[in-house]
């Protein structure tokens, strides 16, 4: 009937394994376009976009299922070493192996039962729980804010670049228009040769 | 190189001399097969590790001579089997950590495992030694390890890319015990003799070790012979393969028969040799078309199969050709070739169906259930963004955090209802590369706003502990409106004049491919690329640093505990 959990479970792990974590893609991606992208790589089976609920720091992101493991991770070694673009550039996509976590609903792991307590103010380790979720909360701003200025130095980055582009551009522009449509070099051919 | 072959030719004396003579070839009877040969002053024998020159590398190519032979017209050709260094791998050792000096064996069918060069390009001896478990192996003594040049214990397959330890039965053609650690023919414990044992023994004048026994079944009298074995090679590392070695062999022949049975083996190489070296340039082709053929039906073993991967990556792959004549570059061309016409006929049916796929299921927003049990839940996860929105509306959201991450949302349900009687929807938050690993969160919708407010006061004010270390930090967030695009930094489009446009709409295809080495756009993904693995790196320490500050604290909790 139906699978017993444990299988199930493995299954799942088996899947996780052949999936590829692809970060930093483009709001306007569409699954179609991932799929051209990875195919080049392999068989592409399954795509799902992570939801974004509104949290910070998230990134639009892509879990990618591939035929088989070996495929993931040829792609994930490649993207490690050379910049791939997908449909944009000139901002390579990331690409990580996928953990489990990463997956939405994924199944139980199988034989774990979640102990739970609740502490009294009069516990001795109440204290320190207490600072424990000091430190959660903490460490949950110190993530935001590193990845607020991490948004910075990418928009800082974006300008510079888009500031450079454009400048080059214009100056192709000029040329074009000169030389090439007024016949501007042919002019001064003419010129020199009198 | 070339030249210098030449030269070699012209002046037969140029250092060189052959040796001990193995054998005809089997079909074209004027090519000869040799045991060893001197050059240089040095002599060099079958199954010697050695360092060749190549023009263009910083360092000396590392291989095993394992077959040697002069062909009709005077050309003295050597075939090695190479042994690549972590650097001429580096692209594919991933995670894996290379010793000092240690050196990986090439294995498989492709490009990159032996080459045939001229004797010439050799520059010395080179002393490796395997460490490697398998049980073919002899295993070697400290001083040994410390005398060596380089140890392997591990194999690069060149059709894969992948490291393993496991060594298969044949390498380039050779049996793999030649590769390990020399040590007597298998064949010869049958038919070793004690008296053979005392005389190898005296001979070498070492005293007896313990010898770590791979073969624990193996009855005593096999035993001795195992140590007589070691002796032998180490008497071999130590005398660095000179003339000995050879002659300490026939000797400890038993029978008559043993010499055969090793003729008889050597002979089946020199077959396979004639068929595939001596044979004519064309022959060798077709035969290099058919294995390249036969192993791009499987993408994934394919290196050409990669979209446009960039020049200077493909010559590292074609560099072993150098030492052979310009067939060898030629070759790895034809691969490449046939490699892409095979991708382009395969991928455009699959693309063209999955291009159908995708048209049926317009009306899914992002996700594609496979199993029919997930469907149930993907239609609660379409609503989950509305749901979300509205409770966040209703003020009956709320974010729990330091949860393990490998709950589920089943189990953080399960855990409301355990703790508070309370039935909630709850959606674990999908880990993202910014998210600590330890922490896990999770979002949790009450029915009403009241709910939400008594169990956020309850979880504050006091203090549920999950797995003994985890207080579950509760508390509400303002939700994105996730309608909003966040800020993506980084594309740039041009605006383009009218007339360039539609001339540019027509050729313009937006692919997703590897930036090229000699565009504009290389740099400026470099500059992207350079800044995400610094990203990567100060998440990580960051985790790291955030990790330590939690287990302090759990450390802490543990003590009480135990008091």
């Amino acid at each position: 009937m139906e699978p017993s959990a444990e299988a199930k479970y493995a299954a799942f792990k088996e899947k996780v394994k052949r999936t590829v974590y692809l970060e930093n893609l483009n709001p306007q991606l569409t699954d179609a376009v991932i799929r051209t992208a990875l195919n080049q790589f392999g068989n592409v089976v399954n795509i799902q976009f992570v939801p974004n609920f509104g949290l910070e720091n998230i990134r639009y992101a892509a879990l990618v299922e591939m035929g088989d493991a070996k495929q993931a991770n040829q792609i994930i070694t490649e993207i490690a070493n050379n910049p791939f673009m997908i449909s944009g550039k000139p901002r390579p996509v990331r690409a990580f192996a996928a953990e489990i976590e990463m997956f939405p609903f994924h199944p139980r792991k199988p034989g774990g039962k979640v102990p739970w307590v609740w502490l009294d103010k009069k516990d001795p380790d109440f204290e320190v729980a207490q600072k424990i979720k000091d430190t959660v909360l903490k460490h949950a701003s110190e993530a935001s804010s590193l990845f607020q200025q991490q948004l910075l130095e990418e928009e800082k980055t974006h300008k510079r670049q888009a500031e450079t582009l454009k400048a080059n551009y214009k100056k192709k522009l000029l040329r074009h228009k000169y030389v090439i449509l007024d016949k501007g070099a042919v002019k001064l051919a003419e010129h020199s040769v009198k | 190189m070339s030249t210098l072959q030449e030269k070699a030719s012209e002046e037969e004396s140029l250092d060189f001399e052959w040796g001990c003579r193995l054998g005809k070839g089997g079909l074209n009877k004027d090519v000869n097969f040799y045991k060893s040969f001197k050059f240089d002053g040095v002599e060099y024998f079958l199954n010697d590790c050695v360092y060749f020159w190549r023009e263009e590398a910083r360092e000396l190519d590392i291989g095993k001579l394992v077959k040697m032979w002069e062909t009709a017209s005077h050309k003295r050709k050597v075939k090695t089997v190479w042994f690549l260094r972590p650097n001429d791998i580096k692209q594919w050792l991933g995670d894996v950590k290379p010793l000092e000096n240690e050196i990986f064996l090439a294995s498989g069918e492709g490009v990159g495992v032996s080459n045939i060069n001229p004797p010439e390009s050799i520059c010395g001896k080179c002393k490796v030694v395997c460490t490697s478990d398998d049980r073919r192996n002899m295993q070697v003594s400290e001083e040994e390890l410390n005398i060596a040049d380089h140890t392997f214990f591990r194999r690069f397959d060149v059709d894969n890319y992948t490291i393993s330890d496991k060594f298969t039965d044949l390498i380039a053609g050779q049996q793999v015990e030649n590769f390990f650690n020399k040590k007597i023919d298998q064949k010869l414990k049958k038919l070793h003799v004690k008296a053979d044992l005392n005389q190898e023994s005296r001979k070498v004048g070492i005293p007896a070790r313990a010898v770590r026994d791979n073969d624990s079944n193996s009855t005593a009298s096999v035993m001795q012979l195992e140590k007589a074995a070691s002796l032998a090679k180490k008497d071999h590392f130590i005398e660095k393969n000179t003339a000995l070695k050879p002659k300490t062999i026939p000797k400890i022949v038993g029978t008559d028969s043993l010499p055969a049975k090793r003729k008889v083996r050597y002979l089946e190489d020199l077959h396979h040799a004639n068929e595939s070296d001596n044979s004519s340039y064309k022959k060798r082709l077709p035969l290099k078309n058919a294995v390249a053929s036969g192993s791009k039906e499987d993408p994934a073993n394919s290196v050409s199969l990669l979209p446009n991967l960039p020049d200077h990556m493909k010559s590292l792959l074609k560099s072993k050709h150098h030492y052979t004549d310009k067939r060898g570059p030629y070759r790895g061309e034809l691969n490449n070739k046939e490699a892409k016409a095979n991708l382009d006929s395969r991928g455009d049916p699959s693309e063209h169906q999955k291009g159908l796929r995708t048209l049926c299921q317009t009306t899914e927003v992002f996700r594609r259930p496979n199993v029919v049990k997930e469907s149930s839940k993907w239609f609660k996860q379409k609503s989950w963004k509305e749901r979300l929105e509205r409770a966040h509306e209703t003020n009956c959201l709320i974010l729990l955090e330091n949860l393990d991450p490998s709950y589920t949302s089943e189990d953080v349900e399960d855990i409301i209802w355990h703790a508070f009687q309370e039935n909630v929807s709850a959606t674990m938050v999908q880990h993202n590369k910014f998210c600590s690993r330890h922490n896990g969160r999770a979002l949790v919708i009450f029915k009403s706003k009241d709910v939400a407010d008594s169990v956020l006061s309850e979880l504050n004010n006091r203090c549920l502990m999950l797995d003994d270390h985890r207080p579950v930090v509760a508390r509400r967030r303002n939700l994105r409106h996730p309608e909003d695009p966040p800020n993506f930094f980084g594309h740039l489009y041009i605006d383009r004049p009218k007339y360039q446009k539609q001339r540019d709409a027509q050729n313009a295809v937006s692919t997703s491919h590897y930036a090229q080495q000699n565009t504009a756009e290389y740099e400026l993904a470099l500059h992207w690329w350079t800044l995400q693995r610094k990203s990567t790196l100060v998440w990580d320490a960051l985790h790291k640093q955030q990790a330590k500050e939690m287990e302090v604290h759990v450390s802490q909790l543990k003590t009480h505990n135990t008091n």
